[in-house]
């Protein structure tokens, strides 16, 4: 039996579908096999970041309303050899076109034959964030280190505790800045995760490339050496139950010889 | 063996009512004796009034109406009060649930609102939006960063204890202190109503000469 995870936020822009996208492609690289369903309707955007917009055929409105079996609106990334799939959503109607009934019942349908069934929540707390949620077991949190999103993430928390999932919501931090951490403008992971009381799972630095690849169609985890496709392969690793410790926010191995002489002068 | 005693008390007199006798034979009885006594001259005046014990028997409505009206025919006599030796569950439970302190562990997070009977001894956290409101006084040993509101229907006597110098707001009855606008102290403080109607901080060891009532202990039950 599959696991199906809501990956939900409340505020929006924090990167819920960026992280999808890369989660979903991470566990794909680990040899699950993952369906990632785009719940945005209207606005939809998963099938953007992941190339394969131009594949569109049916969308999960069209098989929640019966015009065409689930197998038919399923996408396959061929770059991933069968691990990978989309569902999307639909793009002509709003977020009301789809019951929470009807997800759950998709899901179920789904959970037969994949590993993780992600469920990419839209911004908000309303219908869409409901039909999300209806049919998650589990729940990934996506926070940045900013008060407005922290203070959104507390309210989704709360809303997630009351929905009954099988487990407790788990946090991922995105887009830190090592920088404002280090010089102490921007919120730490320890102060974020401390205040909302969750498990974290992960955390994913802020990188230029994770716009760059997006906007080509490609998830970041297939560039191996970017700071933030690591932060996305860690959270799979754990999710699939290995401890990895958390990436430092040291930045003393970026400087090199000459930055940690320079920085002995600037202590003084 | 008679089913109604009539006692003298300091404070007055009073029917002792078996609780073993049939309610009909106490009616009659009470009847009796008040026919016989309603002539009779006292000290204490004119107009008698009589306290009514039941014992381990609790009245009902009905039977209530027909004690007072029994009552009613002597314009002398009248009922000060009716007490029994016992309770009904349900009005025990509301009185318990009024006068213990309810413990609460949660954290009340952005968006939630935690109301609450009666007193409160807070554990948990209330995140920043939230709002913990009681009935009653709340005494914080966990932490607060929203809202929290006493005596949210209305009552001023209710207190708020703890450290608020990191909430949102502090509100008792209808009354609202915004914590940024004040120099709360970053310790344990006691939150009242002063005489004025305004909100007030004293040290917590002064609850006892500012709100003496929170320490009854059987609330005006016995």
């Amino acid at each position: 039996m599959g696991r199906a995870i809501v990956i939900t936020s409340g505020k929006g822009g924090v990167g819920k579908t960026t992280t999808t996208a890369n989660l979903g492609s991470a566990l794909a690289l680990m040899g699950k096999k993952v369906i990632m369903l785009d719940l945005d309707i209207g606005l939809r955007n998963l099938d953007v970041v992941l190339g394969l917009d131009n594949r569109i055929i049916y969308d999960i409105v069209d098989v929640a309303k019966g015009r065409c079996k689930l197998h038919q609106a399923i996408i396959k990334d061929k770059r991933f050899e069968d691990k990978l799939f989309l569902l999307p959503a639909a793009q002509n109607t709003d977020k009301s076109a789809i019951e929470p009934e009807e997800v759950k019942a998709i899901v179920a349908d789904l959970k037969s034959d994949f590993d993780y069934i992600l469920l990419d929540c839209p911004a908000g707390i309303e219908q869409g964030f409901a039909n999300s949620v209806a049919g998650a077991d589990e729940a990934i949190v996506v926070s940045t280190p900013e008060i407005s999103a922290v203070r959104d993430a507390d309210r989704v928390v709360g809303l997630l505790e009351q929905a009954d999932l099988d487990e407790p919501p788990m946090l991922i931090i995105n887009r830190i800045k090592k920088r404002m951490v280090n010089d102490g403008t921007m919120m730490d992971v320890d102060e974020i995760t401390h205040h909302l009381s969750i498990k974290l799972i992960g955390i994913v630095f802020d990188d230029d490339e994770v716009i760059g690849t997006s906007n080509k169609g490609e998830p970041i985890v297939l560039n191996e050496k970017s700071p933030a496709s690591k932060g996305y392969r860690n959270i799979a690793r754990r999710l699939e139950g290995q401890t990895v410790p958390l990436m430092t926010l040291k930045e003393s191995d970026e400087s090199g010889f000459f930055g940690k002489i320079a920085s002995w002068f600037q202590k003084k | 063996m008679p089913s109604v005693i009539l006692k003298g008390h300091k404070e007055g007199y009073e029917f002792i009512l078996k609780d073993v006798s049939s309610f009909n034979e106490i009616k009659n009885e009470i009847d009796e004796i008040l026919k016989k006594v309603q002539n009779e001259k006292t000290s204490k005046g004119d107009k008698l009034t009589f306290a009514l014990n039941t014992g381990n028997r609790l009245l009902n409505q009905e039977q209530q109406t027909e004690i007072e009206e029994i009552f009613e025919n002597y314009p002398r006599f009248s009922i000060r009060k009716l007490n029994a030796d016992v309770l009904s569950k349900r009005s025990f439970l509301e009185f318990l649930d009024n006068r213990t302190i309810h413990l609460c562990c949660e954290i009340i997070r952005n968006g939630q609102i935690k109301e609450m009977n009666g007193d409160v001894l807070f554990c948990g956290s209330v995140h920043k939006g939230g709002i913990l409101k009681a009935t009653g006084s709340i005494f914080v040993l966990g932490r607060v960063e929203g809202v929290i509101h006493a005596g949210a229907k209305n009552d001023a006597l209710a207190v708020v204890c703890g450290n608020m110098a990191h909430a949102q707001q502090v509100r008792i009855a209808d009354l609202v202190e915004i914590v940024s606008e004040t120099d709360y102290e970053d310790m344990q403080k006691l939150i009242y109503v002063n005489d004025l109607h305004a909100l007030d901080t004293a040290d917590v060891t002064e609850l006892k000469t500012i709100r003496p009532k929170v320490f009854t202990q059987n609330g005006g039950l016995i």
